[in-house]
Formats: structure tokens, C-alpha cells, sequence
């Protein structure tokens, strides 16, 4: 893995002459079904298998695409109380698929979420360089705090804690005041991202 | 991280009650878009064991 030649390609995607992308990750008019089923996702009574049925049903009548529904079941495969991580990367397999037969305004969103989804396999099976790059390759389609997020966790999670911090400063200077909230937010918040937090006051 | 840490033993430590867990999802897993965050916590937990150094809450999984 060159890693000189991934953290170039971070910097560029967040450099400040880059296209800025939309703030909004899910197509809105998939979102109320995608929030319902993150409600679902976290319902302590969870079931992979009713969901998985009402995913498809969603899908069936219409009020769900099948690029989401591809990357909603996929996210239920790689959901920790089923760990099916075969499944859940044949799902992206057929994800991007499904994003480029649909196309449209949103291919680059929709390939951005399956690299999401790649990079999140890789991370949790522990092949960070390899997470590093699929995280990239997300952030370059779609500059989302989450894939700024999910970019840095894995750079430090790799020792490169400069390098997150130089990426970290230029996403200050670049990203929206409200998508900058959003990626502090979740400093605050990730342990994974905690030694990007500023030091505490004596 | 300490904190962290700390939350994570305690919930371990108890993990059949399910009200404890609650809690502990809601403070970890603020801002959980799409995150899966205390069920990984738990997955690590049950299949790994625990280590202070990575407490593996980390990436997102969004849509």
C-alpha cells in the first residue's frame, strides 16, 4: 500500500480549489425509508431477518430503490449481531452494480456509498491500509463529515497521526462551517478520533 | 478515552442488562447516523475479548 500516494490523493480531494459536493449522503427521496431503518438498526429488539423482509418490501412497492436497498441490506449484513461479512460484500459487489445501471445525478453519491461500504468491511476485518483507500476513494466522490471521519479513524489507526492532523486543518479551512460542526461532533464523540481532540485546558 | 474505556468495562461487565446498555448506546452513539457503534462494542467484546488500546467504536457505516 503507498500510503504517500493515498494521504496526495486525501489532500487533493480536500484541497480548496475541489468541487464541493452536497452536504446531503442519502438521496432525499430515499430518506424517510433509510431513517426508518436506522431506527430499526438500533431498536434493541432487532431482528436481521424481519428487517431484511421489510427492506425488500419497501423496495418492492416502490418507496425504496434498489441501490438503497442493496446498501441498506448490506449494512444489515455487516450489522455485528449478524457478521455475515461475505454476504455483506457481495451486497456492495451488487451495489455498484445496481448505482451504474441507474446512473443519473446521483452515481457518484450512490459509487460513494459502496466504497463506504468496502472501506467499513476492511476496517473491520483489520486491513486498515485497505480501509484507508476505499475511504478515499469515498471522501474524492462525496466530501461528507463521515467520510472525512472515516478517513482520518483509519489513518490513526495506522500511526499517522500528522497526517490526520494536516488533513484535519485543511478540512477546517475548506469544508462548510455546518459540515465542520458536524465532522468536530464527531471528535468529540468517536474514541477512535480522540487524539485529534484539542488538548484540555490546565 | 479513559472515560470510554471505563463505560465499556462497566457495560461488559454487566452486559445481560439491557437498561445499562441503553444507556451506554445513547452516550457513546451520539451522534449514530448510521452508525452501529454499542453493537460492535459488543461483538468485539464477545468474540475478541477486551483491549483498553482499541476500544473499536469507530467508522460509519452510512447509507
Amino acid at each position: 500500500m503507498d500510503h504517500a500516494a493515498l494521504l496526495s490523493r486525501i489532500m487533493n480531494a480536500v484541497d480548496d480549489r475541489a468541487y464541493l459536493t452536497p452536504t446531503a449522503a442519502v438521496d432525499p427521496t430515499q430518506k424517510p425509508v433509510i431513517e426508518e431503518i436506522r431506527r430499526r438498526l438500533r431498536a434493541s429488539d432487532f431482528d436481521a431477518g424481519r428487517l431484511r423482509t421489510w427492506i425488500a418490501r419497501q423496495h418492492d412497492e416502490g418507496r425504496l430503490d434498489r441501490v438503497h436497498m442493496l446498501s441498506a441490506l448490506h449494512v444489515v449484513a455487516a450489522h455485528p449481531k449478524v457478521n455475515d461479512f461475505s454476504e455483506a460484500a457481495r451486497l456492495a459487489g451488487e451495489q455498484e452494480l445496481a448505482a451504474l445501471e441507474l446512473g443519473g445525478p446521483h452515481l457518484e453519491a450512490n459509487l460513494a456509498s459502496v466504497d463506504r461500504h468496502r472501506g467499513v468491511l476492511a476496517f473491520l476485518r483489520r486491513h486498515y491500509g485497505v480501509a484507508l483507500d476505499h475511504f478515499t476513494r469515498a471522501l474524492e466522490r462525496q466530501r461528507t463529515p463521515e467520510n472525512v471521519g472515516n478517513v482520518l479513524a483509519s489513518l490513526l489507526r495506522l500511526g499517522e497521526l500528522e497526517e490526520a492532523e494536516a488533513i484535519l486543518a485543511q478540512v477546517r479551512r475548506t469544508l462548510s462551517p455546518g459540515m465542520v460542526a458536524e465532522l468536530d461532533h464527531a471528535i468529540a464523540s468517536d474514541p477512535d478520533l480522540a487524539s485529534l481532540r484539542p488538548p484540555e485546558a490546565p | 478515552m479513559k472515560v470510554l474505556i471505563l463505560m465499556l468495562l462497566q457495560v461488559l461487565s454487566g452486559i445481560d442488562n439491557a437498561e445499562t446498555e441503553q444507556r451506554f448506546c445513547t452516550t457513546v452513539a451520539t451522534y449514530s447516523d448510521g452508525r452501529i457503534t454499542c453493537e460492535r462494542l459488543r461483538a468485539y467484546a464477545d468474540q475478541q475479548g477486551i483491549d483498553p488500546n482499541d476500544t473499536k467504536t469507530g467508522i460509519s457505516n452510512g447509507f
